[in-house]
């Protein structure tokens, strides 16, 4: 599938917005991890803001870079979020009243306990009325995701935004599911790119179970974080996009197949 | 409009039937599955769609580790009407890479979360080994599950839009399709019984005491159900199959207005209406049915029936069947697409279960009683929290 992308968001540890993360994606600079702060999302009202929990804030802002950056109206572009947790922090808060003898939910815990509830926030936000979902695929929810994005995009002819992010489960769910730090990315993607540009860009998936050539991140102090949210599956490419040249990146998506990006190639007639 | 997709094969267990043949029985004889609730421990006045047996049906050996509710439900509708069979003939014909796997859900397997949870004795006690959070409680155990009892190795995914999830997969499976990802898909959706909802919803205070009464003027809530449903998606053969049932539409849509409520104008509804409408190629008056989200909460069902008459008018005869099976919250959306499926099939028109008197200030055709007629389209409609919207068209080929 060939499309084009308009925009990049990301955002992380050490790695806040594309102006910043560019020189170090590119090796230019050296990445030096630092507490992330979850600012309140500006696009949401201040009584949302107040409400807004951490996955909300990480992904909106991170959608928000994005949809900046590409110059085109949040409300014609369809949303895709893709997240392996959900709202950690509000299914934990939930299972620990459950756990309780009166057992009594908290109303505002629950309607944001839903895996829906970023982009839920990101319409309510954005004003948006288009087609919006949101998919989960565990260590594979980037790759789900973007070969869903690009799929809408080719299919319905239209831009979409893709964001795709997680955030670490509190105790004692941390100890089952590990996400190291708070994480996320976001592309615009639109139909076709201009063959040779940069921004051209192909999404093909096909069956491969050999581990032999998947892609990872070039600069060794990523890996940590690569590893470690599932967001960051995505680093190989970020690292592609900024160094602005044509590159390769292979994802493994499913245990049986492997998601092949190609970035900047001559789109073949 | 866009090139429909055939639906080889699908299924349905559901509350008021396990299977196509005792959900018709079912529909037909206005018998409904929802009964006081009796689930663990959740103690809660009200009515609850529960399927028999699951207790006794533990997921197959080599997959134990994804044994949960969840699952084992999905085991059940895997089972039931053929559905295995025809997803390993698929399989054969296309080679088991070009068969995708896209389910919906909204808790998954949270149930063995809570049971984690309420095993611990203090606050700072980690979770048993025991619980297999990945293979349970987590989003995509459901796709995997799926993918590995097919025996499937193509794409797989779990989307998780609360109540629209499993009507968002007919538009999921359209596109992967449609952009040659694979040839074939088994879409679907299982939600199952947990202490989660059923509290989150009380919590709401949008549970009904009685069984849930779409449309009618003494509704008070929702009856929460379990149910898997199954479809398996194809492209169009040619010569088409006459008779067979296929996705002619699909509309999506966002309401952009809050997390729990539905637009006071209806505005997401009417888009994911009018949209599923222009890629079936159909006018208002095309439509022979309307299977509504029809939860029987008092600003789902108002709205929702602004919505339909505003776009269709009173010409349309429409019903939520909610009252057979409850809320399957992300499986309504399949568990009602393949009740369309049903009807399409049978010529049948259900009720609105539990209706006695249409709220007056309703002015959709809402159905107090079954009746059969021949039908060529039908609108499924869901809706969910978060304001993610759905609707589908479904019909038959010929």
């Amino acid at each position: 599938m060939q499309v084009a992308i308009a925009g990049i968001g990301i955002l992380g540890p050490g790695l806040e917005g594309w102006a910043e993360s560019a020189p170090i994606l590119r090796g230019d600079t050296p990445y030096l991890a630092r507490e992330l702060e979850l600012v309140a999302p500006a696009i949401l009202s201040p009584r949302e803001r107040r409400r807004s929990g951490p996955v909300v804030r990480l992904a909106l802002n991170v959608a928000q870079q994005a949809v900046e950056q590409a110059g085109i109206a949040a409300q014609e572009l369809a949303a895709v979020f893709g997240c392996s947790a959900g709202s950690g922090l509000e299914v934990h808060q939930i299972l620990d009243s459950l756990s309780q003898p009166e057992m009594l939910v908290s109303p505002t815990q629950f309607h944001n306990s839903v895996h829906n509830a970023a982009v839920g926030y990101w319409c309510i936000g954005a004003a948006c009325h288009q087609a919006s979902t949101s998919i989960a695929a565990f260590d594979y929810s980037f790759p789900a995701a973007l070969l869903k994005a690009a799929a809408q995009t080719v299919t319905e002819d239209r831009p979409v935004l893709l964001c795709v992010y997680d955030c670490p489960f509190p105790y004692p769910l941390h100890g089952k599911r590990a996400i190291f730090a708070p994480f996320g990315v976001a592309l615009v993607l639109t139909p076709a790119g201009r063959p040779g540009g940069l921004k051209a860009f192909s999404v093909d998936w096909r069956p491969d179970g050999q581990p032999a050539a998947l892609s990872a991140p070039s600069n060794e102090a990523l890996r940590p974080l690569w590893q470690g949210n599932p967001a960051a599956r995505a680093l190989p490419l970020f690292e592609a996009l900024a160094r602005g040249e044509p590159a390769s990146v292979t994802l493994r998506y499913p245990d049986e197949g492997i998601l092949r990006l190609e970035l900047g190639l001559p789109i073949p007639s | 409009m866009i090139r429909p997709l055939v639906l080889t094969h699908f299924t349905t267990v559901n509350a008021c039937g396990q299977g196509l043949d005792e959900t018709l029985k079912a529909l037909r004889a206005g018998r409904s599955g929802l009964h006081a609730c009796d689930f663990d421990d959740a103690d809660l006045d009200t009515y609850i769609g529960r399927v028999e047996g699951i207790e006794d049906a533990p997921v197959r050996e080599d997959l134990a580790d994804f044994d949960c509710r969840n699952n084992r439900l999905a085991q059940m509708a895997l089972r039931t009407d053929g559905f295995e069979v025809a997803v390993a003939a698929a399989a054969a014909r296309y080679g088991a890479e070009r068969v995708a796997v896209i389910v919906g859900s909204s808790t998954s397997g949270v149930g063995e979360g809570e049971i984690a949870y309420r095993g611990r004795t203090q606050p700072d006690e980690p979770l048993p080994e025991s619980f297999k959070f990945s293979q349970t409680h987590d989003f995509y155990s459901l796709a995997r599950f799926v993918h590995g009892y097919l025996g499937l190795t193509g794409p797989n995914t779990t989307v998780s839009a609360a109540c629209a999830s499993s009507s968002k997969v007919f538009a999921d499976a359209w596109q992967w399709i449609e952009a040659g990802v694979c040839d074939a898909a088994v879409v679907g959706g299982v939600d199952s019984l947990c202490l989660m909802t059923l509290r989150g919803f009380n919590s709401l205070e949008l549970l009904s005491r009685g069984p849930c009464r779409p449309n009618d003027v003494a509704r008070s809530g929702i009856s929460i159900g379990e149910a898997a449903g199954f479809a398996l998606v194809e492209r169009m053969p040619s010569p088409a199959p006459q008779g067979a049932v296929a996705l002619y539409g699909y509309g999506e849509s966002s309401d952009a207005h809050h997390m729990s409520s539905p637009h006071p104008d209806g505005k997401g509804a009417i888009l994911a209406m009018q949209s599923a409408l222009a890629r079936a190629g159909l006018r208002p008056g095309d439509v022979d049915y309307i299977n509504l989200h029809g939860t029987g909460s008092g600003a789902n069902d108002r709205i929702e029936d602004k919505a339909v008459f505003g776009l269709f008018g009173s010409g349309v005869p429409t019903s939520s069947t909610k009252g057979w099976t409850g809320h399957a919250l992300g499986a309504a959306g399949i568990t009602e697409a393949v009740i369309s499926c049903l009807c399409l099939r049978a010529g049948f028109i259900p009720a609105n279960l539990n209706l006695e008197t249409l709220d007056p200030d309703f002015d959709s055709a809402v159905q107090s009683e079954s009746r059969d007629l021949p039908i060529k389209r039908v609108i499924s409609n869901s809706f969910g929290f978060g304001g993610n919207n759905c609707s589908v068209v479904l019909g038959t080929v010929g």
